[in-house]
């Protein structure tokens, strides 16, 4: 049995006036030649809505290609250093104190170097070396070695040295020597 | 160059491949434009009754299609899928009138019925009409349902994969509707 007679045997026992009635479109016309225009609607829909082959990248001038384009990006880029360096130049900083610096006034050379021991393995040899010339506090007469006893204290390694040194060193010999 | 499609009706699955075929997609498309748009125009169009609104419809439903097709998956037919599609567009459509006017989706139908005649695109005679004006006072599922099984003569089992409704429901749904129908033309 097609779906049609079975359409027509369903419809003979609910209502034989129903399956009487023509069902062909119902009166209901469409206007000369519409299906064939409907395809060329469709894509003029498509195009003016800018969309693609799903699963490709955005055709030109789609919103999203505008926001990602990069020479967009590189000119606000430009834009914005232009900005920043002119208002540098208009606003010197004098006696302006830099964040870091007002931290660093905040704490004492014990801290600071308590927090380098903490913290000994984030920094590289070349940075430790430089830390020891400049920020360490100078060594009273107390804690410097007797005369003769060794041959060169921290002082006396300049920087390169010391980071000759340290290199050589394993990691266990540079944390019994912390 | 345009890419036309073939006045020869092909298989969904010929349809589907040229549509996966970043070459092929547009005749693709053409294709299940071309093949589809009559059947899935009438369905709409009983469905909200008036040819301007069927064919808003009707392109927003090949939009859709346009948009979703890569990811069907092929779990139903296409014709189906897209079937789906388009009841749920013209049911949105419906849903959009009803808003704008304040009024119920009923409500909003039963004006549409009633403007039917002044439709350019309607020649139906006075029975025709009545029959119209009788389907559009059915509950929406009950019309769709009605609209599907006599006018499209769809099986049930194809109709419950596009309505998600188990065929036994659906069969007691057009029995209703079919003595509703006949109920509300004698009284009009």
């Amino acid at each position: 049995m097609n779906k049609h007679e079975s359409l027509e045997e369903e419809l003979k026992s609910l209502s034989p006036w129903l399956q009487e009635q023509s069902r062909k479109q119902a009166g209901m016309q469409v206007p000369p030649g519409y299906f064939e225009q409907l395809e060329l609607a469709i894509f003029d829909k498509i195009d003016a809505e800018n969309l693609h082959r799903p699963g490709l990248s955005s055709r030109p001038g789609g919103l999203i290609r505008n926001i990602l384009r990069p020479r967009m990006w590189a000119a606000a880029a430009a834009v914005a250093a232009i900005a920043v360096a002119c208002w540098w130049m208009l606003h010197p900083q004098s006696g302006a104190v830099l964040p870091v610096d007002t931290y660093a006034e905040a704490l004492t050379d014990e801290e600071i170097e308590a927090y380098l021991l903490e913290n000994i393995t984030e920094f590289d040899a070349g940075q430790l070396a430089a830390i020891t010339d400049v920020d360490m506090p100078e060594q009273t007469p107390a804690s410097a070695p007797a005369p003769g006893k060794a041959a060169k204290t921290t002082d006396d390694i300049s920087p390169e040295e010391l980071e000759n040194l340290l290199q050589q060193m394993s990691e266990e010999e540079l944390e019994s020597l912390l | 160059m345009q890419q036309t499609a073939t006045n020869k009706p092909v298989s969904d699955e010929q349809i589907m491949e040229l549509l996966r075929s970043e070459q092929g997609f547009e005749r693709g498309f053409r294709q299940l434009m071309a093949q589809y748009r009559e059947r899935l125009y009438w369905h709409i169009r009983r469905m909200v009754l008036l040819h301007e609104d069927a064919d808003d419809v009707l392109q927003n439903t090949f939009i859709k299609i346009y948009r979703g097709v890569l990811q069907f998956e092929g779990k139903s037919k296409l014709y189906t899928w897209m079937y789906r599609i388009a009841t749920n567009e013209a049911i949105s459509h419906l849903q959009g009138k009803a808003r704008h006017a304040s009024e119920s989706i009923d409500d909003t139908l039963a004006a549409m019925s009633n403007r039917l005649q002044a439709d350019e695109w309607f020649d139906g005679d006075a029975i025709t009409v009545k029959l119209q004006k009788a389907i559009a006072e059915l509950p929406e599922k009950q019309r769709i349902v009605f609209n599907l099984r006599y006018y499209d003569e769809m099986p049930y089992e194809q109709m419950s994969a596009v309505l998600s409704t188990s065929t036994g429901a659906l069969k007691a749904s057009f029995h209703h509707a079919v003595k509703k129908v006949e109920a509300a033309f004698r009284e009009l």
